[in-house]
């Protein structure tokens, strides 16, 4: 089995580091003060406000630069490993796909919440002065650009080391913010329900399958093997009238609980 | 010899999975045929109920069916076996795609019915069909 140590130097030690060492995750600036967002609304603007938007819009800009170039190193990594198809480079390549796809992860669950944040945000200016909403815009655009594009840098350079061994395959699946943002809210919902409903902690995970994102809550039980019909009624019935538009964008599984085993 | 076919309906790929539920415990073919013919009668039910034809690419490919289910409203109220197959689909999709193509990986008792349990009640949710047996 190929090891750490068998990759080349430059991979080595990015592999060993935790995916959230990998890059600097950034902190969205704190939210305005109610005082300036009640003078926002009522078109009161003073100087201080208008400059704190000036800064978070060039925080804005640094982290678009900041998280480019740390997706920019990742998208090299692939060029590190051989792309010949014998046994050691493909078990080179899927080592560190492996550790590119946790970065992924990591990112997506740091990020996503930030992108639905923004959003928010976006609809909300739009009810603002032309001067606020040009200077919070200035904010949000390079933010959500800089998210996206590092996703999809980071994709890249897993697809193009699972590429010589994928078969079959279709197009790649491209991550957008429609897709990635929708599913990872149902599944959000979803655990929120099941977690209610088998009075458990269930764990969200991601699975790439043939082009298409699968977004999965492994909920824990003492028989794995069950149908829990009655169950995935209520859950589905809650999502459906409280989120109807998550429906159909999560998959239930089971798994086992600690400390039980299935037949 | 040419015998003179009946059109295939979605609910005859259920049937053939339901034909092969005595062997869920003993085949992991039996289980993976199960998971795919679930996935396809559902999928024709589907294409069916939003007049796509499975023929063309455009608009019939899997994901795309995922989506229509996934965006519909329930303003006008909608079937109760769509609603149903709405909540199934992607992971009878998923089911169906492991099934058919990661043979590294066991294919359970468990997904063969979690398989054959979704693509029974949708199928036993629409209004005035006999339930295929």
């Amino acid at each position: 089995m190929t090891s750490i140590d068998s990759l080349p130097a430059g991979t080595q030690s990015l592999c060993r580091m935790s995916a959230s060492q990998k890059m600097e995750i950034p902190r969205l600036p704190e939210p305005l003060p109610l005082d300036d967002i009640v003078a926002l609304v009522q078109e009161k603007v003073n100087d201080a406000v208008l400059n704190k938007l000036r800064e978070w819009a060039a925080w804005g800009r640094r982290f678009a630069s900041e998280s480019r170039a740390g997706a920019e190193m990742i998208a090299r990594w692939p060029d590190q490993v051989g792309s010949a198809p014998t046994p050691d480079a493909i078990s080179q390549r899927h080592l560190l796909a492996s550790a590119i796809m946790e970065l992924e992860r990591d990112f997506e669950r740091k990020f996503f919440p930030i992108l639905w944040e923004l959003e928010d945000q976006r609809k909300t200016v739009e009810t603002y002065s032309p001067q606020i909403r040009a200077a919070w815009v200035g904010f949000i655009d390079p933010t959500v650009k800089a998210i996206e594009e590092t996703l999809e840098i980071i994709r890249a350079a897993r697809f193009q080391l699972q590429q010589p061994t994928t078969t079959g395959g279709r197009s790649t699946f491209t991550l957008t913010r429609g897709n990635g943002k929708a599913g990872y809210r149902a599944a959000l919902a979803y655990k929120k329900v099941a977690d209610e409903i088998f009075d458990t902690d269930s764990v969200i995970t991601i699975e790439d399958f043939r082009g298409e994102r699968y977004f999965l809550v492994n909920v824990p039980v003492a028989d794995p093997d069950g149908l829990y019909r009655d169950q995935e009624e209520k859950i589905h019935y809650v999502i459906e009238q409280l989120a109807p538009e998550c429906v159909g964008q999560a998959v239930l599984q089971y798994v086992p609980r600690s400390g039980a085993h299935s037949a | 010899m040419y015998h003179e076919v009946a059109r295939t309906q979605p609910e005859d790929f259920l049937r053939l999975a339901q034909l092969l539920r005595s062997e869920i415990d003993k085949s992991q073919g039996a289980r993976r045929a199960i998971a795919h013919a679930c996935y396809y009668a559902v999928y024709h039910l589907m294409a069916a109920h939003f007049q796509i034809d499975p023929r063309s690419r455009a608009g019939s490919r899997h994901g795309e069916i995922k989506d229509l289910l996934a965006g519909f409203r329930f303003v006008p109220p909608v079937p109760r076996h769509v609603v149903i197959a709405r909540r199934e689909y992607p992971r009878l999709m998923l089911l169906r795609a492991r099934a058919d193509y990661n043979l590294e990986g066991p294919f359970t008792s468990a997904q063969a019915n979690i398989a054959l349990r979704a693509a029974e009640e949708i199928f036993a949710a629409i209004p005035g069909a006999s339930r295929p047996c």
